[in-house]
Parts: C-alpha cells; sequence; structure tokens
C-alpha cells in the first residue's frame, strides 16, 4: 500500500493481461471510412444525373455545337451532322465542305446538295418499307441536324433544303444546353 | 527432433470492425463506368420544322392562305437584327462589340407580345454570311419570357429546368427558319 491508500498495482492488471495489451495493433491499419463516405456522396450524385443524361446521344467527331437555352430533351431520329469539313447522315460520309460550301460539283441548281437527297431518299425509301411490313413503324420525317455553331447559313440554307424537299420536315436543332 | 509449434501461439486474431475494402472496389467500380458513360455536355433540342413542299391541291390552296397570314419575320444580316410584323417594323444595329442584340430584340418581342398574346410563331429570316450561333442566340431570345419580364409567371419548383417548364411563360417559340 502506498501513502494515499489505494494498491496502486490493481489496475496494472497481472502478467498474461499486459502481454495481451503489449500486442495490441498500435494505429490499426488505414482509416477508409471518411473516404468511403465521399466515393459514396459523388456515386449518388452521378446516379441521381444520370437518369436525366441520354446517353445514346452522340456528338459527332470535329464539331462544336452551339450552346442554348432550350429544354428539350433528345429523341433518336437520323443523324445529320454538318461539321466545318464535312456533311454526314448516320455516320456516313456524304459530301466534303471546302471554304465553308459544298463543292460545286455536288449542287444543283444552287441549293440541292445531291449526294445528301440520293441518301436521304434511300433512307425514306428505307422507312417506307419498313412502314408496310409493320403498322406500328411509320415514316415520321425526323431528322436531328448537328451543325457547327460557326457555319454560315450560306450553307445551312441548301442543307435545309435539301432535307425539307425530301419530306424530312420534322427538323430538331441538337445543341448544348446552356449553363444556369 | 523438432517439436511441433503450439496452436495457441498461431491461432487467428479475430478481425476488428467492418472490412470495408470490396465495398470501396465496388463504388469505384461503379463511378467509373457512371462517369465514363454520362455525357459531361448535355444535348438539348430545339424544334425547327420545315415548310413541307406543297405537292397536293388542298396542299397549295393551304400555302396560299398562310402566305396571306400576317406573320412577326425576324431578318438577320450583318448590320444587325429587324423585326418586321402587323406593328411595324423596327431594326436593332449591331453593338459595339460587334454582338448581335438580342436583350433589346428580347425586350421588343415581350411588348410586342404583351399586344398579340395569342401569337406564338416568327419566321426567322437570316442572310447568307449569319452564322448559326447567331440563329440560335435569336431562337433563345424569341421563345419564353424571362424572370421580370411583364406577365411572367413563376415556374413550380418541381418543374423548373425541365422540358415541362417550357408550357409556361411562352413568347414566340413556334420557329421557322425561312428564306431557305
Amino acid at each position: 500500500m502506498d501513502a494515499s491508500g489505494s494498491s496502486g498495482s490493481s489496475f496494472k492488471g497481472g502478467r498474461l493481461t499486459r502481454k495481451l495489451r503489449s500486442r495490441a495493433p498500435a494505429g490499426g491499419g488505414l482509416m477508409l471510412a471518411s473516404m468511403l463516405d465521399i466515393l459514396m456522396a459523388i456515386l449518388f450524385f452521378l446516379l441521381k444525373n444520370y437518369s436525366s443524361v441520354v446517353s445514346d446521344f452522340a456528338i459527332g467527331k470535329d464539331l462544336s455545337l452551339p450552346q442554348s437555352s432550350s429544354l428539350i430533351i433528345p429523341t433518336s431520329a437520323l443523324q445529320l451532322v454538318v461539321t466545318q469539313s464535312s456533311i454526314m447522315l448516320d455516320e456516313k460520309p456524304i459530301a466534303k465542305i471546302v471554304n465553308g460550301d459544298v463543292e460545286a460539283k455536288d449542287v444543283q441548281g444552287g441549293v440541292l446538295i445531291v449526294p445528301l437527297a440520293q441518301e436521304l431518299a434511300k433512307q425514306k425509301d428505307r422507312s417506307l418499307y419498313f412502314e408496310k411490313q409493320n403498322d406500328q413503324h411509320s415514316f415520321t420525317g425526323s431528322i436531328v441536324l448537328q451543325a457547327d455553331k460557326n457555319l454560315k447559313f450560306n450553307l445551312l440554307k441548301k442543307v435545309l433544303y435539301t432535307v425539307g424537299i425530301k419530306d424530312f420536315v420534322n427538323m430538331k436543332l441538337a445543341v448544348l444546353k446552356k449553363d444556369g | 527432433m523438432a517439436n511441433k509449434p503450439s496452436a495457441r501461439t498461431h491461432r487467428m486474431k479475430p478481425l476488428e470492425g467492418l472490412n470495408l475494402t470490396p465495398m470501396i472496389d465496388m463504388v469505384t467500380n461503379l463511378m467509373f463506368f457512371l462517369m465514363m458513360f454520362a455525357s459531361v455536355m448535355p444535348v438539348v433540342m430545339i424544334d425547327a420544322p420545315l415548310p413541307k413542299v406543297a405537292s397536293t391541291a388542298d396542299e397549295i390552296k393551304q400555302a396560299k392562305k398562310d402566305e396571306n397570314k400576317q406573320e412577326l419575320a425576324i431578318s438577320i444580316n450583318a448590320q444587325g437584327i429587324s423585326v418586321r410584323g402587323v406593328g411595324g417594323s423596327k431594326s436593332f444595329p449591331l453593338g459595339v462589340d460587334g454582338k448581335y442584340p438580342t436583350k433589346e430584340l428580347h425586350a421588343y418581342l415581350v411588348g410586342l407580345h404583351t399586344k398579340r398574346p395569342t401569337d406564338h410563331e416568327i419566321t426567322l429570316l437570316p442572310s447568307d454570311e449569319v452564322p448559326y450561333e447567331v440563329m440560335i442566340s435569336v431562337m433563345d431570345a424569341s421563345r419564353e419570357l424571362e424572370s421580370g419580364d411583364p406577365g411572367y409567371q413563376a415556374v413550380p419548383p418541381d418543374v423548373v429546368h425541365k422540358p415541362e417548364s417550357a408550357q409556361f411563360n411562352r413568347l414566340f417559340p413556334d420557329v421557322s427558319i425561312g428564306g431557305v
């Protein structure tokens, strides 16, 4: 007994307890709980936003779409892509663009882009064929235009005229959603 | 001869707490796929139906009737924007920075809309040198009323920034591209 009256060694335990205590791990490894919290927060954020994003809408290469405040959700339709260098229909190159305009050999009557008109006619025939085979599938004349923001109306009016003359009148313009 | 080690000295220690490593693996994989497939730049659409080429007698009759209908037309050229309609015409020259005055155009269209609230159609008449980006910005300026405009209705919180919000605050959302 010491001066205070307590035994002094009563909390130190016996020899076995001291041995076990000395074997206990000091650090306990990495603390992963906080990292998991961060990952879960990012995961929930991604999952929440994922539902509003249509993943099957592919933006054409070498293309800078204009920004717009529109909120209409993209629909699947025939994709007409007009870049600074070419015109593509469903990723198939149709005509080349030189100095901001279609090559003269591809234009008829000043406004009709002949290769585009031929390809659109094929697409329409294919749709009409499927319409005959299947009542549920009908030709709606839907087309989505992805055009570079720096293109001039001089070129676009030829594209629009050709598309309109081939009965693809249900046109939608693909744009990037403006922030805010 | 060596003695067999005591089983007591090789007893497995019980695990302390949950093992989070497989869960972190799973969350990291999920995040990777979500980030890979989620579009960073969300794409939206603008409806821009093209005029159908009249082929039948009824369609030609209807087209003539539409020609006589007085519509609001917005001309865009290198000098600026001009609006022509029943109420006369108004021009908006380019700003000193060379930008198109879409804010002034929007304010003028809001004034026209208060006089003719049932009209929602405009025709866009760009000249050849006008970039596509400018056409889109003019469409944005004429689509809907903005906060602070006379007649602006507060959009319910459950439809804010959703396509359903387009039914509120309509200005001139039905755009057709002319000059084609």
